[in-house]
């Protein structure tokens, strides 16, 4: 027990050090950069930006004289920047010799781009220069001048695989995250809808944007939103999940407290409900904040879908989803506690099936689940022409194999692959491993004690879903604590024309959503006269 | 530092719990003899003789083909019958598990049939054991055979699975005739004394066909011992009273080799009690649906006044049945396997009290009135018999 203690200390301290050491790094490049405001000798810009650039083979330092007179630098990184517009748009005329007077304002009024902004210090030129845009830096002036004209290979808008539908919008976020601010943007088009921008990574520098819609989305929340990203500290990020574990209200919860989606219209809808979103340059699946659990079993779908559709489909889901963790648990306890409670024929045939089995039922079930858990992840590991052979060996040999081989018995495979089949109905592939990693323990406290084993456990997790929260929202609300009015989207899903007021997260602010009474019916006025 | 340990101490402890109790009463499906018929005799000797039959899992039956394929050769031919003699049935009962290699496994055990001699010397010893052991299951269906049980027992019925699943089945089939454990207890236990059991007859061999269980009528229980069996005709009899009407068919000769058939379809009969001046009194409130099946009279029962009289006829008809097994039990038997008692106690609580010691001596001078009412709903597909034009 002491080692074990000292080892964790040991770990804990060692990650402090390093974080101190991280920050120690970060201030020197802060306090260097910040000093360092643009003098207005371009030999000693220069000097400075290639320092910093050393040893950097993509960055292009292109020197040149505005109108045979003044003596220029465009600093850019190849690949990042659309060389040929800068070729054009900025280099063309500022070599031209009809600029009377090369000074700041006529060069800027000169140059044909839409987004100039002004360059201050060396500080200010990385940034741009990071971010694609090319940095013009001149002689005998203290600004510089950035031009919007970054541009780098990105994929186009594709259906997100993860999330495909039938019916509703096939597109899907991408890597580039103005492309996803615009995508947002023509679902919103609203002034109110704001996208906040923060930078964090000492080394990645990621942006990040916060949307939210000003005048649904609580302040409070926005406030709780920055508060826990400005507290973030770290070299690199490279997905949205690093932001998600290091701002989520539990870190030890097995359960995701923000949502994940790669679609644009899902996150559109939790806009409208008074939601972040948050999106992470590099990073195609945003995060919604806040949830609850009920978000992570409804697919955009039942929205697309008529609501009698909708309705059913939520409870099939439900019901599958217990299944998914309670599935072979069950079934492992009524055949070594509770024989008495199966059907007599069912009984003798489950009964003959395992005759021959050599293993217990719960070795027999964790070793099955095991099993499947390899095979799905194999599955989704392999390229796709591959991954079809894993399927098909996995489920034709082992399967079949290996009740011939008397290893498993038949009844066994068909409650793993049920329940296997119900963690993939989950419409959150994020809340369908949250479910599989807990159907394990369920599964042991089964085969120890039974249906008091899997009472407990239920228990056990039902407690940890009501003291969660998702950004100060319950996470089983408004189930628990009840709010018959969100029932409608939760229980069923209410028709258009009942939903009436927005949910949860808008914290009574602005919660009337639509004009009451709009249920179609026959105007009868009219058909009258 | 405290803390930690104490993080460490909330995570070993459920784990010390789960994995010290190990399998608490954890048992296979494989280490089990699962029982699904027991019958229970008395022998010459005064010993209770415990028969179970238990289904045989051989291993030679597991399908080695996989799941796909259900081998044909599953059905009856897979039990066994263990038999073993006790002064007890608890003690036969033990003796039970000292012969088999697996656990006892009662909780699948469906039938109880008790033998035609250990009836008669009196059930409620084993009831005892019964209804106080919480393996047995409580929705067991019990009868009497009039042979030894294990002899029904040795029985494989061929369509359906087991004995047992026979017996049942046939029991539910003929409505009323379902009892259960728990049934018997509360008839046994209750304020008439008095319970009536299914009976069990082996029809024996024919020339193709094997032996086989059939439910011969009701053993009438006084005080937890068998003292007289009613045939089926009887058995109907009891039934109109106990509102537990079979969906039969009743047939009415009204001129000779001339037949008029109703099928009941569903019907309700009620128990009204009342007590004036001492003199206890029933009026059983029997209404019942009926349409015609078969009609080779020379009326025509599509006119409505010939169904009038069928209704009455068939009134009559059912209240001979009624009447002559209410003799029975009043002058014969003298036991009230109508539960008589509870009625009048749910109306009369106070009377009852006083007059329950009496109760004996009351039910054989209790006056019941009947108001039969069976209403003929339709004649059938066709009105008048199309075959025989004479019909008016």
């Amino acid at each position: 027990m002491r080692t074990v203690s000292r080892l964790l200390s040991q770990l804990l301290n060692s990650g402090r050090r390093r974080s101190e050491h991280m920050t120690r790094i970060e201030q020197q490049w802060h306090d260097q950069l910040d000093q360092a405001k643009l003098s207005d000798e371009l030999e000693l810009n220069i000097e400075r930006l290639k320092a910093i650039y050393a040893d950097c083979s993509d960055v292009i330092f292109h020197e040149f004289v505005i109108s045979e007179r003044m003596r220029a630098m465009l600093i850019y990184i190849e690949g990042l920047t659309n060389i040929e517009e800068v070729d054009r748009h900025v280099l063309a005329p500022l070599q031209r010799d009809s600029l009377q007077e090369p000074i700041l304002p006529n060069i800027r009024r000169t140059i044909p781009v839409s987004s100039i902004k002004p360059v201050e210090s060396i500080r200010d030129a990385i940034e741009e220069i990071c971010t694609g845009n090319p940095v013009l830096l001149m002689d005998k002036e203290q600004q510089g001048l950035s031009f919007g004209l970054s541009q780098w290979e990105k994929r186009s808008i594709e259906e997100p695989t993860a999330e495909s539908v039938l019916k509703g919008p096939r597109e899907g976020f991408i890597e580039s995250l103005r492309t996803n601010t615009a995508l947002l943007r023509r679902k919103v088009q609203t002034p109110n809808l704001k996208i906040r921008a923060i930078r964090t990574g000492t080394y990645s520098r990621t942006t990040i944007a916060i949307t939210y819609i000003e005048g649904i989305a609580s302040p409070a929340l926005v406030d709780e939103m920055m508060r826990r990203l400005q507290r973030i500290e770290i070299d690199g990020i490279l997905e949205s999940t690093y932001i998600e574990e290091l701002i989520e209200d539990n870190p030890y919860s097995l359960f995701p407290q923000l949502l994940s989606t790669e679609r644009p219209d899902v996150a559109a809808s939790y806009l409208l409900e008074g939601c972040i979103v948050l999106l992470v340059d590099g990073s195609p699946s945003v995060r919604i904040a806040p949830i609850t659990i009920y978000s992570l079993l409804q697919s955009p779908e039942d929205y697309y879908e008529r609501y009698f559709i909708g309705s059913a489909i939520r409870w099939l889901r439900y019901l599958f989803f217990a299944i998914s963790l309670l599935g072979p648990s069950l079934y492992v306890a009524v055949l070594t506690f509770h024989q008495e409670m199966i059907p007599t024929p069912l009984l003798l045939t489950m009964a003959r099936s395992r005759e021959q089995i050599p293993f217990p039922a719960l070795i027999e079930a964790l070793l099955m689940e095991t099993m499947f858990e390899a095979l799905r992840e194999a599955g989704a590991r392999l390229p796709k022409q591959i991954g079809s052979a894993v399927s098909i060996v996995g489920a034709l040999v082992i399967g079949q194999a290996a009740i011939s081989a008397g290893i498993v018995s038949s009844p066994m495979v068909m409650v793993v692959a049920i329940t296997g089949i119900a963690s993939f109905m989950a419409p959150r592939f994020n809340v369908g491993v949250t479910v599989r990693l807990l159907r394990f323990p369920m599964m042991l406290l089964a085969g120890f004690l039974g249906f008091l084993g899997i009472i407990l456990g239920i228990i056990v997790i039902l407690n940890h879903l009501l003291t969660l929260r998702s950004f100060g929202v319950p996470y089983m609300s408004p189930l628990a604590p009840m709010r018959g009015r969100d029932l409608k989207d939760v229980l069923i899903r209410a028709p258009r024309w009942m939903m009436n007021t927005r949910p949860h997260a808008a914290e009574n602010r602005n919660l009337r959503r639509q004009e009451p009474n709009i249920r179609p019916h026959p105007d009868i006025e009219n058909e009258r006269t | 530092m405290l803390k930690r340990m104490k993080g460490v101490a909330l995570l070993a402890l459920p784990l010390a719990m789960l994995i010290l109790t190990g399998c608490w009463d954890s048992i296979e499906v494989n280490d089990l003899a699962i029982i699904t018929a027991t019958g229970l005799d008395l022998t010459e000797d005064q010993q209770l003789e415990l028969s179970v039959k238990i289904y045989l899992i051989s291993p030679s039956d597991v399908d080695q083909s996989g799941s796909m394929s259900e081998s044909g050769n599953n059905g009856n031919g897979k039990s066994v019958i263990r038999s073993v003699r006790g002064k007890s049935i608890a003690q036969a009962a033990s003796k039970l598990q000292q012969i088999l290699t697996r656990q006892v496994f009662w909780g699948q055990a469906e039938v109880f049939i008790f033998g035609a001699e250990l009836a008669k010397h009196g059930l409620n010893d084993v009831m005892d054991y019964l209804t106080r052991q919480p393996t047995i299951r409580e929705r067991a269906n019990v009868f009497i055979s009039e042979t030894t049980a294990k002899e029904v027992l040795e029985l494989n019925p061929p369509i359906e699975r087991s004995v047992a699943d026979a017996l049942r089945e046939m029991a539910r089939l003929q409505t009323g005739l379902d009892t259960t454990v728990l049934d018997l207890a509360q008839m046994m236990s209750g304020r008439s004394r008095a319970a009536i059991i299914p009976t069990v007859e082996i029809l024996s061999e024919d020339d193709d066909q094997e032996p086989f269980p059939q439910i011969s009528g009701l053993a009438i229980i006084k005080n937890g011992a068998m003292i007289d069996q009613v045939d089926e005709v009887n058995t109907t009899g009891i039934m109109w009273l106990r509102n537990k009407i079979k969906q039969t068919a009743l047939t009415l000769e009204p001129a000779p080799d001339q037949h008029v058939s109703v099928q009941l379809l569903r019907g309700h009969s009620e128990l009204i009690p009342s007590i004036v001046n001492d003199r206890w009194e029933i009026t059983a409130r029997i209404e019942t649906l009926a349409e015609i099946i078969e009609n080779t009279t020379d009326r025509d029962y599509s006119i409505p006044d010939h169904i009038a009289q069928l209704k009455t006829d068939l009134a009559d008809h059912v209240n001979q049945h009624i009447i002559h097994t209410l003799e029975l039990a009043q002058q014969t038997w003298k036991v009230d396997i109508y539960q008589f008692a509870d009625v009048f106690y749910r109306a009369y609580p106070k009377v009852w009290a006083r007059s329950k010691d009496r109760w004996e001596e009351i039910f054989p001078e209790v006056e019941v009135k009947l108001e039969t009412n069976i209403i003929v709903r339709r004649p059938g597909m066709t009105g008048k018999n199309i075959f025989k034009p004479g019909q008016r």
